[in-house]
C-alpha cells in the first residue's frame, strides 16, 4: 500500500483525483497548498506526490524543490492547466527538469492518471 | 558694408559724395569725414555708377545738376543696382523747388538736403538714414534666418491678423496637406472645413480657451483633410498677441506634420493590445481549464460506472439513456479542451520542442494531409527555393500553420480556386509584423500561402490575429486559426506579414527563424545530396500541381 499525497488548490480537482484512484488500496491524503503538503509529509512521509503547479501561497515548483531536500526519494507527478511565469515559460517543463517523473496536462482521463501512478510506483 | 551691430558706429559706414563742383565736393567730403564716416568721392554721375558697380557704399550724397548724366538720371541707374531699403540717396537741391523734389522722389531719391547746407541737419539726416538701413538689414537677415529654419524643419506657419481678419498660411503649411500655394485660399473658414469632424470641437474649444486665458500656449494634435481626401495628423502650436489696450491683435504659430509619430504610437498601442490580449487569453484558458478538469473528470468516472453497470444489465433503459447523455458531455468536453489548447497556444506559443528542420522536406511530408482535407476544386501549387531552407519549427506546429492558412484560403475563394505555397529566404529588415506589430529584425526563411480570393477588408485587417475574431459566418469558424499561428510563430521568435487586395487575393508569409553559420549552436539538418537535387528540379516559378 503506497502513501499518496494530492496537492491542488481546487477542491473539485482534489476530490476528482482521489476518486480516480479510489478502490486501489492506496493511502490517499489531500492538501490545499504547498505549506499544507510539507506539514503533511513531515507528519508522515509520502511515496508519491501528485501536485498542481499554479497555486497561491507556495506554488508547485517551490513545493517540489523544498520536499526534495528532506525526501529525496519521493516520486512526483506534476499536473497543470497550462499556466506559466509571465506568460512565456511553461511550468510543466520546469517541473520535469527539477525531478517530476511525469507531467500531465489538465484535463486528463482517469485511466491516464492511474497509468501514471502505477508507473511511478513501479520504478 | 556695415557689420550688423546693435550700436551704430559711423566708421563702419561709407558715404559716397557725388558732385561735379570740386569746391562743394571737397567741403562735403571733409565735413562728413570729420563725423567719423568713411568717405569716397565721384566727379560726376558716370564716375559714381562705376564706383557703385564695384562696391556698394552705405549712402550716396548726390548733386542734382551735373553735365551729361544729371542727378536724376544717375539716381535711376543706381536704383537698378540697389533699392532704397539698402542704399539711401540724399539729393542736394535748392530749397522749395517743389518740381525738383517731386521728380526726385519719382526716380528713387530717398531724401533732400537743401543748399546752402545746414551741417547739423545734414549730419542728422545721414545718421538717420544709415541707422534705418542698418535696422532694415538686420530685419531682413533675421527673417531670412527664420525662413531658413522654418523651411529646414518643414513646419508650416500661420499668422492671423485679428483686426483685419487676414490669415496668412505659409506655402509649407499648405504643402504639408498636398496643396500648392494657390490651391488653398488662406482663410479661417477654409481651415476649419478641412479639420476632421471628430477633432473640430476640440480645436475650437482649445482656441476659445486660449483666447479667454492667454497665459498658456494654444496647442492641439488634430487631423486635417489632405487634398487627396485622406486625413493627416498635425500638431498646431500658437499664441495670441495683445495690443497696448489689452485687446487681442493677432494670433500666430506653427504647424508640424506628426503622422510618423502617430503611426508609431498606433503601432505601439497595437503591440501592447496584442500582449494584453495574450495575457488575458492565457489567464482565461488556465481558469477555464481548471473548471473543465472537474466536468470531464467526473464525466469520465461516471462513464466508467455506467459501463460497468451496463455490463451487468445491458437492457436497462435508464442506464442506456445515461450512457448516451454522458457521451454528449464527453464529446463537448473534448471540444472545449481543444479550444482551450488553441487559446494556450496563442498566449504561450506552440510546442516548445522546435528544432532546426529542413522546411522544404517538412512541407513535402505534410502536403498530402492538407491535400486530403481540401476539396478537389482547390488546386495546390508549390514553389521551392534552391537549396535547403533550415527553419526553427517542428512538424506538428508546421502542419497547424499550413492547415489553418489553407483552410482560410479555401474559404476566401468560396471553396474553388488555386492556392500557391512558396518557400524562400527573406531579409525583411524594417518591415512591420502584421500580428505583433514589432519591427522585423533578423534572418528568416518564409512559408508563403497565397490565394486568389476576395481579400481582407481593410477595416478588419488589424484584428485578424485576435483570438475569437472571425469574418466567417457564425458556426463556420472559431476565430482561432490565425491566433494559433500567431502563438506558434512568435513562440519561436518568428513573424508574419500579410498582403491583401480586394478581389485579387491575400498572401500570408510566415517568417521562421533560420541560422547561418554557427552563430547559435543549433545542429543543422544534414541535407542529403538526393534531396538537394530534387529541390532544384522544381525551381521557383515552375508551378508543380499536387494531387491533381
Amino acid at each position: 500500500m503506497a502513501s499518496i499525497l494530492i496537492v491542488d488548490d481546487e477542491p473539485t480537482a482534489r476530490i476528482l483525483f482521489k476518486e480516480m484512484l479510489a478502490g486501489r488500496s492506496h493511502d490517499i491524503r489531500v492538501a490545499e497548498n504547498g505549506d499544507e503538503a510539507i506539514a503533511a509529509c513531515r507528519e508522515k512521509p509520502a511515496d508519491l506526490l501528485i501536485t498542481d503547479l499554479v497555486m497561491p501561497k507556495k506554488n508547485g515548483i517551490d513545493l517540489i524543490l523544498e520536499l526534495k531536500k528532506d525526501h529525496p526519494d519521493i516520486r512526483i507527478i506534476a499536473v497543470s492547466g497550462g499556466g506559466g511565469i509571465s506568460g512565456r515559460f511553461e511550468y510543466l517543463p520546469i517541473a520535469k527538469m527539477i525531478g517530476a517523473r511525469t507531467v500531465l496536462n489538465k484535463p486528463f482521463s482517469a485511466q491516464v492518471l492511474r497509468d501514471a501512478v502505477d508507473q511511478a510506483l513501479a520504478n | 558694408m556695415s557689420p550688423l551691430t546693435a550700436d551704430f558706429e559711423p566708421r563702419d559706414h561709407r558715404v559716397l559724395v557725388v558732385d561735379d563742383e570740386p569746391e562743394l565736393r571737397k567741403t562735403l567730403v571733409l565735413g562728413v569725414a570729420e563725423q567719423g564716416y568713411e568717405v569716397t568721392e565721384a566727379v560726376d554721375g558716370t564716375d559714381a555708377l562705376e564706383q557703385i558697380g564695384q562696391t556698394l557704399p552705405d549712402l550716396v550724397l548726390l548733386g542734382a545738376m551735373m553735365p551729361q548724366l544729371d542727378g536724376y538720371d544717375t539716381c535711376i541707374k543706381i536704383r537698378l543696382i540697389a533699392d532704397e531699403h539698402t542704399l539711401p540717396i540724399l539729393m542736394l537741391t535748392v530749397p522749395d523747388d517743389a518740381e525738383a523734389i517731386s521728380r526726385g522722389f519719382d526716380v528713387g531719391v530717398t531724401d533732400f538736403i537743401p543748399k546752402p547746407f545746414n551741417w547739423a541737419l545734414l549730419f542728422q539726416r545721414i545718421h538717420q538714414h544709415l541707422q534705418r538701413v542698418s535696422t532694415t538689414r538686420q530685419l531682413v537677415q533675421s527673417e531670412q534666418r527664420l525662413n531658413r529654419a522654418i523651411s529646414n524643419t518643414n513646419d508650416g506657419i500661420w499668422d492671423w491678423d485679428l483686426k483685419t481678419n487676414q490669415l496668412y498660411l505659409s506655402p509649407n503649411w499648405k504643402a504639408m496637406l498636398g496643396y500648392q500655394d494657390h490651391e488653398f485660399e488662406s482663410s479661417f473658414i477654409n481651415w476649419q472645413t478641412i479639420i476632421h469632424p471628430l477633432d473640430l470641437g476640440r480645436f475650437l474649444w482649445n482656441w476659445t480657451q486660449h483666447a479667454d486665458n492667454n497665459s498658456t500656449i494654444f496647442r492641439i494634435d488634430y487631423r486635417l483633410r489632405r487634398k487627396q481626401g485622406d486625413y493627416q495628423w498635425c500638431a498646431c502650436r500658437g499664441k495670441m498677441e495683445l495690443g497696448d489696450d489689452g485687446e487681442p491683435t493677432r494670433m500666430s504659430g506653427f504647424q508640424t506634420d506628426i503622422s510618423e509619430r502617430k503611426s508609431l504610437e498606433r503601432q505601439l498601442n497595437q503591440a501592447q493590445k496584442m500582449q494584453a490580449i495574450g495575457q488575458l487569453t492565457g489567464g482565461i484558458a488556465h481558469d477555464f481549464n481548471n473548471i473543465l478538469v472537474g466536468i470531464t473528470g467526473f464525466c469520465d468516472l461516471s462513464r466508467e460506472q455506467v459501463h460497468a453497470a451496463l455490463d451487468k444489465d445491458p437492457e436497462d433503459p435508464t442506464l442506456q439513456d445515461l450512457e448516451r447523455y454522458l457521451e454528449h458531455i464527453h464529446s463537448a468536453g473534448n471540444r472545449a479542451k481543444e479550444l482551450i489548447q488553441h487559446m494556450l497556444t496563442y498566449s504561450h506559443g506552440g510546442d516548445t520542442e522546435a528544432n532546426l528542420f529542413d522546411l522544404q522536406g517538412l512541407v513535402k511530408d505534410i502536403l498530402p494531409i492538407i491535400r486530403n482535407t481540401l476539396p478537389t476544386s482547390i488546386y495546390l501549387h508549390t514553389y521551392y527555393a534552391d537549396g535547403g531552407s533550415p527553419a526553427l519549427i517542428n512538424a506538428i506546429n508546421l502542419q497547424q500553420i499550413l492547415m489553418n492558412l489553407c483552410v482560410n484560403a479555401r474559404d476566401a475563394m468560396g471553396g474553388r480556386g488555386h492556392i500557391h505555397i512558396r518557400i524562400g529566404e527573406i531579409y525583411p529588415e524594417g518591415t512591420m509584423c502584421a500580428s505583433c506589430h514589432a519591427l522585423i529584425q533578423g534572418e528568416f526563411v518564409y512559408l508563403e500561402v497565397k490565394d486568389e480570393g476576395r481579400g481582407i477588408n481593410k477595416d478588419i485587417a488589424q484584428n485578424i490575429f485576435r483570438p475569437f475574431f472571425t469574418s466567417k459566418e457564425i458556426g463556420q469558424g472559431s476565430g482561432m486559426g490565425l491566433s494559433v499561428i500567431h502563438g506558434i510563430v512568435h513562440g519561436i521568435g518568428g513573424h508574419i506579414t500579410v498582403q491583401s487586395a480586394a478581389d485579387v487575393g491575400s498572401t500570408f508569409r510566415v517568417l521562421l527563424p533560420t541560422f547561418k553559420g554557427d552563430a547559435l549552436h543549433t545542429p543543422k539538418l544534414p541535407l542529403n545530396p538526393a534531396q538537394q537535387k530534387s529541390n532544384r528540379s522544381s525551381p521557383a516559378g515552375d508551378p508543380q500541381a499536387i494531387g491533381q
